[in-house]
């Protein structure tokens, strides 16, 4: 089984005009929107983000305890029709099952959150040349090439991942290493990163064990960006236009990310990252307690523009 | 309009739109208050969600709810009573939004010079 990694978040939301304009901001398409039904919005490689209204009835049920606005589904890619066809009758014999009219399989993780699966549809696409010059190694940009670019249009290029909280961290990650998710490295007491076969990426899945009452339902999701330049600059320009900047700019220890958190419509907070580590079979996952020295390498908070002399 | 003692003015009560919020008493790039007013009335909070102690809301101002009805903390979803602070729902239920002592008069808004602290 080859599930390539997330396709759609999707999320059961109450404000819908501030989530369209949220998602155009941080950089998404917009492929469809209706201000009473919702809409989706996509990254360059076509994965992307659904939103709906809370009480659409078509929505799986909220996770435990969570309220609304809130993540209501993720959304798989895998690779062929084949590997579609083994998933769907491995869940059918553990579960209950629904395919909608589209072929996606639908159903519950065993931690309460909605999960569905569908061939994936991403894509190829043309975004700017990332390269850095570094002493040393060959040159990264050509002669002239300028990377500071102060009206640069910074695009998420893929849906990366999402994170849980959930009851029962073993029942939860058994679930997906039935379906062929592996573990790249653990908070110990907390839970797994996990990505699943058909991807290098450190983590598609991160889950953590509820410790008390107030580690319920999502509570981070992002899109990769093209590198820890473009965290910083589409961060700084999302500070500008107002949004609240929950935790960062940073860059994680485990998977190596930058990151930067912002407070969302969509009841988890959402993530600016780039630069995560990519693993093969040969990894022999890490197990690090957590806390703020394992959680990033270093912590900033923005502050305003200013120049020596002003 | 003349200040008790100890008093503070705020803004007026056409600074905040009837039946919204909005973020003053801005340090650095955070706003200290989240401030909702309902017709004459106007309840002042600390932004400052007792979950993890981040600022609330998910852009300027955006403190409420879709329907208008709360105030919700755009980090992890908690929701919280508009007129007592509570949070009912979320991952901080049972816990309270800390306030600021407000009053009303002559279209003005008056507050405590001494903001509450989470710690009182």
């Amino acid at each position: 089984m080859q599930i390539v990694g997330l396709e759609y978040l999707v999320f059961g939301i109450d404000d819908m005009a501030g989530a369209r304009q949220y998602l155009l901001d941080y950089g998404l398409d917009e492929v469809e929107y209706d201000p009473v039904h919702g809409g989706v919005f996509t990254a360059l490689d076509g994965t992307g983000l659904v939103m709906r209204a809370a009480d659409d009835p078509r929505l799986p049920p909220l996770p435990p305890k969570a309220a609304r606005p809130s993540l209501r589904e993720t959304v798989y890619g895998v690779d062929n029709a084949d590997t579609l066809a083994t998933i769907r009758a491995h869940l059918e014999a553990e579960r209950e099952v629904h395919v909608d009219a589209n072929g996606t399989v639908h159903c519950m993780d065993d931690a309460g959150f909605g999960v569905a699966f569908m061939v994936t549809q991403r894509r190829p696409y043309e975004a700017r040349y990332l390269g850095f010059n570094v002493p040393g190694q060959p040159p990264g940009r050509e002669p002239n090439d300028c990377a500071a670019n102060p009206d640069e249009v910074i695009k998420p290029r893929t849906l990366s991942h999402v994170v849980y909280f959930v009851e029962d961290v073993k029942k939860a990650e058994a679930f997906y290493a039935r379906l062929g998710f592996t573990v790249t490295d653990r908070f110990n007491h907390l839970g797994p990163f996990m990505r699943p076969a058909g991807t290098h990426d450190h983590h598609t899945l991160f889950m953590i064990e509820s410790q008390n009452d107030h580690m319920i339902g999502c509570n981070h999701f992002t899109f990769h960006l093209g590198s820890s330049g473009e965290v910083l600059q589409h961060g700084w320009n999302f500070v500008k236009k107002g949004y609240k900047s929950f935790w960062g700019p940073g860059r994680h220890v485990l998977g190596s990310n930058y990151f930067w958190y912002f407070n969302s419509p969509f009841g988890a907070t959402i993530e600016f990252d780039a630069d995560m580590d990519l693993h093969d079979a040969t990894w022999t996952p890490r197990a690090v307690d957590p806390g703020a020295d394992n959680s990033q390498i270093f912590l900033f908070e923005a502050r305003n523009k200013w120049a020596p002399g002003e | 309009m003349t200040a008790r003692a100890e008093e503070r003015l705020l803004c007026t009560l056409d600074d905040i739109p009837d039946g919204g919020a909005r973020g003053l008493l801005r340090e650095g790039l955070d706003d200290r208050l989240c401030v909702v007013r309902q017709g004459a009335e106007v309840f002042v909070w600390l932004n400052d969600c007792p979950h993890e102690h981040r600022p609330m809301e998910y852009r300027q101002d955006r403190f409420l709810s879709g329907d208008g009805e709360h105030i919700v903390c755009y980090a992890h979803s908690a929701h919280f009573d508009i007129r007592t602070g509570l949070c009912f729902a979320g991952p901080c239920a049972g816990q309270s939004l800390v306030k600021v002592p407000a009053r009303v008069e002559n279209g003005e808004v008056w507050i405590a010079a001494e903001l509450p602290s989470i710690f009182d």
